[in-house]
């Protein structure tokens, strides 16, 4: 079995460590196996769904966070059944999470509500397939919703050098962030 | 305050920099500062080169993985073909889905290794759609050279991957417009060319980049035809995006690419604008 370990330190930090230890052969999950995960999938999209509605018409701002706080967990939860749906469902559950991971109801327009509202109610239903989810591609970016944050970073962009390292059978990762100022001073080196 | 001449042409650079950190104190200014905002469809192919195919190389990695083979592994695959971006994407993914501080030990091919690997790839491949989708967002697009390798959208595959690859040989069909567009600049490239020749026999140091154009364009001139070839045309890359600068009535020209637009703004009669120095910021 092999035993990954992640260790790290909460940012600012400029080092974080993923120690790998290898025994053996790989470890089993029951995900993709279990029988029930596509209904608990279906349940989980519909409760995101209500709790989002329910944040939207709520009167009063704590209530309205109460319930947005509910569907980020749903939206959160849904991954645990994810095998079970296709890869188009994925894909728009995914853009969905990462318009809305981190943020707050507030943060929001009107119009890109609506159009979160209108890929939950598509999440709800059975069948998504690519035409539906480039719909939602090309609205989510006409709104202006960010949905790049899991691939660029929560604060702009960030560049890692890695380097690795073996000793007694276990293999270690440093990951080491590139100032962003470093490289742009780099660029400035050579200008006169 | 609006600049009083309008218009600004937006490079690659600043195109990319813009889709990786939108919120960038860096170059924001700049283009606040411009009502018009120009792109030019060839930026679309330099996106994909730069970009899309970095990014989609990390989707491949993970979509190679074995089944009991750990998302983690994909790190060695980045560190033996080595490049900051991918390693960013993977490790940015990680920070999404496992907080800033994971400490929980991961067990390869358990159930946070297989969640991670279908999140990850289904954020690389939004990305991917996104990233080509926000090109064209908010800006006016020219288009002179046609390029027909920019109409290229990624595709997707039955393993759920996509293809970004770029049809370099279609290039010879000679489809797009770049060997006529050069000819109907003329005029402003030997005027270009014959300006930076001074420069570099009054000593100044011009880029590798630069030098490869300039022997481009001086067998293009013999035969444009030349141009309808993949390679020989990326070699003419910046002053292309320059030439669509001027064509475009654009004075100013905003790019990261100092090295090269320095040179090649003034005899083309742009103004480049460039974020301010990082020595000059206040700390």
């Amino acid at each position: 079995m092999q035993i990954l370990e992640v260790e790290g330190e909460a940012r600012p930090a400029k080092h974080r460590e993923v120690a790998i230890e290898n025994q053996g052969s790989s470890g089993s999950s029951s995900l993709e196996f279990g029988e029930d995960s596509g209904f608990l999938s279906s349940v989980r999209a519909r409760e995101a769904y209500n709790a989002f509605r329910n944040a939207r018409k709520s009167d009063s701002e704590e209530t309205k966070e109460v319930h947005f706080y509910n569907f980020l967990d749903q939206i959160e939860l849904q991954w645990e059944c994810a095998f079970a749906r296709t890869r188009q469902f994925r894909d728009l559950h995914a853009l969905v999470e990462s318009a809305v991971k981190g943020k707050r109801i507030k943060d929001f327009s009107e119009p890109q509500l609506n159009a979160i509202d209108d890929a939950l109610v598509r999440l709800r239903g059975r069948m998504i397939n690519d035409e539906d989810l480039d719909v939602f591609l090309k609205m989510f970016v006409r709104l202006g919703i960010d949905t790049m944050r899991p691939v660029f970073g929560n604060n702009g962009a960030k560049l890692y050098n890695i380097s690795t390292s073996n000793s007694d059978g276990k293999t270690t990762i440093e990951i080491s962030e590139i100032v962003r100022e470093k490289i742009v001073k780099q660029t400035f080196d050579n200008w006169q | 305050m609006t600049h009083p001449d309008n218009s600004l042409f937006v490079d690659t650079s600043i195109q990319i920099a813009s889709v990786i950190d939108p919120d960038s104190e860096e170059f924001l200014p700049i283009l606040d500062s411009f009502d018009r905002k120009v792109v030019c469809g060839y930026s679309l192919l330099e996106y994909k080169r730069a970009l899309i195919q970095s990014i989609s190389l990390v989707g491949r990695y993970i979509e190679d993985l074995k089944d009991d083979e750990s998302v983690f592994e994909v790190f060695s695959r980045c560190t033996s073909q080595y490049s900051a971006r991918r390693v960013s994407t993977l490790v940015n993914v990680l920070r999404w889905v496992l907080g800033e501080s994971a400490t929980e030990p991961i067990e390869s091919g358990g159930r946070i290794d297989k969640v991670l690997k279908i999140r990850a790839q289904s954020y690389i491949r939004n990305a991917i759609m996104t990233i080509w989708y926000r090109f064209e967002n908010d800006r006016e697009i020219v288009d002179e050279m046609k390029c027909q390798r920019r109409l290229e959208k990624p595709v997707i595959r039955r393993n759920g991957t996509y293809d970004v690859s770029i049809h370099e040989t279609d290039c010879r069909n000679g489809r797009c417009n770049n060997a006529n567009f050069f000819k109907s600049m003329l005029p402003n490239i030997r005027a270009l060319v014959s300006d930076l020749k001074e420069s570099a026999r009054n000593g100044t140091a011009l880029s590798a980049e630069i030098l490869r154009s300039i022997d481009m364009i001086e067998k293009a001139m013999d035969n444009s035809n030349n141009l309808h070839n993949y390679d020989n045309c990326l070699k003419v890359g910046d002053v292309w995006l320059h030439l669509e600068a001027v064509r475009s009535s654009s004075l100013h020209f905003a790019t990261l690419n100092y090295k090269e637009s320095r040179h090649l703004c003034p005899p083309l009669g742009l103004t480049m604008q460039c974020p301010i120095p990082p020595s000059s910021r206040r700390p």
